[in-house]
């Protein structure tokens, strides 16, 4: 199972019709709150997480941690790390900020993705080829990135 | 069958429609001419009533039309790659500029046009990363009459200004602004100072703007003083230093900016050992530059 965390749901339409006809088993949630308990309940089914970099940060993280809900993925990342350190993530923002890009670099797990550089469709490649990836690098015994 | 672009037949609203409602509001206006005194509330509230749906009706089928749109850009895109002939990476970055502009008309709208406060201060976000300098003008509409207030918001939009500056890579993106920001009614001349110096500080084009702007003579006297001054300040030059002569013009300059502008030349030229000659001031007398006040006060100055 997919889930998308984005507060947008109307910019996400199109990208969440496109993974549902690729036959994705697909849940969005659209704040904070409701995706921290999505995934409480869910994680041992959940085998990829895309997630949105600007969101309200709710009562979870407070506004000036994240810039006034501008970097609250960031944050949001950083707590389910915490816990799902092998949980693959791919981040699908909006921000330019070669910083934030920079952040994910490194990371295991992890993959990073701007809205506009991606197409509905190419989403679907893209989630595609993670799975791909993953599971080569599960037979092979490597870290995908 | 094969369809062109000029196969596209599309409805048009219809402009006599909207001169009709126009008309008709117009009438509603001189209502106490035609509406019995004790009926008048319930008729106010039944063209109130009216009006509000009307207005929603509007709305909706604007976000209908919205959705068309956006639809047919997905669809569109898609049907170019599955169909490619191995040339789709000629011809994605063109796809993802239609991608990119269907987005971009979105958030315009719902900044201009907010449905609720979350998604004001979302499209704000939007801005603050993805802004680029043809969204000056209508942040700085949104600006001037926000449609929800904040300090948070109000710290969003200086952001977003910012940003579009930062991105202005030619003066032509910045032009329509400065026009706009120099001619607008709405503003007192201490706010069109105030924003003409947030545009300059916050784009890299600075010193090219400022050198516009002092030679744009349909620009107010005062605007071009006070673009000649901070580009003498910023870029200190013998090239920038000449445009302080523009403003020694008695026709187009009030007689205290040219006394600045005199003192200012004077004073730099003698601080780089270039002193005027005598040749140049006698020049600059024939040109009717300085009349006898203005000689006046260039001698006393050159005597302090």
């Amino acid at each position: 199972m997919i889930i998308l965390v984005d507060d947008e749901r109307r910019q996400m339409e199109s990208y969440l019709d496109e993974l549902k006809l690729a036959n994705y088993k697909i849940e969005f949630r659209k704040d904070v709150g409701a995706a921290i308990n999505f995934l409480k309940e869910n994680l041992a089914d959940i085998e990829l997480l895309i997630l949105d970099i600007m969101m309200p940060p709710g009562t979870l993280f407070g506004s000036s941690e994240t810039n006034g809900g501008l970097r609250t993925g960031l944050h949001l990342y950083e707590l389910i790390r915490e816990n799902s350190p092998k949980l693959p993530i791919l981040i699908l923002t909006n921000v330019s900020d070669p910083g934030v890009h920079k952040h994910f670099l490194n990371e295991s797990f992890c993959w990073y993705l701007r809205k506009e550089d991606c197409l509905p469709f190419e989403l679907t490649d893209e989630v595609k080829r993670i799975f791909d990836e993953m599971k080569s690098d599960e037979s092979e015994g490597a870290t995908p990135s | 069958m094969i369809m062109s672009s000029m196969d596209l037949d599309l409805p048009t609203h219809d402009p006599d429609f909207l001169l009709i409602i126009s008309s008709a509001l117009k009438l509603y206006d001189d209502r106490e001419e035609f509406i019995l005194p004790n009926k008048r509330a319930v008729f106010e509230m039944h063209i109130e009533e009216i009006k509000e749906e009307y207005v929603i009706s509007w709305s909706l089928a604007g976000y209908e039309a919205f959705l068309a749109h956006s639809r047919f850009v997905d669809k569109f895109n898609k049907e170019i790659r599955l169909n490619s002939n191995g040339n789709w990476e000629k011809v994605r970055s063109r796809c993802l500029a239609f991608n990119s502009v269907k987005q971009r008309l979105q958030r315009r709208r719902e900044l201009q046009h907010p449905s609720t406060e979350e998604s004001f201060e979302r499209e704000l976000w939007w801005m603050t990363e993805n802004s680029s300098p043809e969204d000056l003008d209508d942040l700085r509409h949104v600006r001037l009459a926000p449609a929800f207030i904040s300090e948070e918001k109000s710290r969003l939009l200086s952001m977003a200004v910012q940003r579009c500056l930062s991105r202005a890579d030619n003066l032509d993106d910045l032009n329509p602004l400065l026009a706009a920001c120099l001619n607008d009614a709405n503003l007192s001349e201490p706010e069109k100072v105030d924003l003409l110096n947030e545009i300059l500080h916050a784009t890299e084009l600075q010193t090219a703007l400022l050198m516009e702007l002092a030679e744009n003579r349909e620009c107010h006297s005062v605007y071009r003083w006070h673009a000649i001054w901070r580009l003498v300040e910023l870029a200190p030059s013998q090239t920038t230093w000449e445009f302080l002569r523009l403003l020694f013009d008695p026709q187009e300059t009030d007689e205290d900016v040219r006394v600045w502008a005199y003192k200012k030349y004077r004073y730099l030229r003698i601080a780089t050992g270039c002193r005027m000659t005598k040749t140049e001031m006698a020049d600059e007398k024939q040109r009717g530059s300085m009349d006898r006040n203005l000689r006046l006060q260039w001698l006393m100055a050159m005597r302090d």
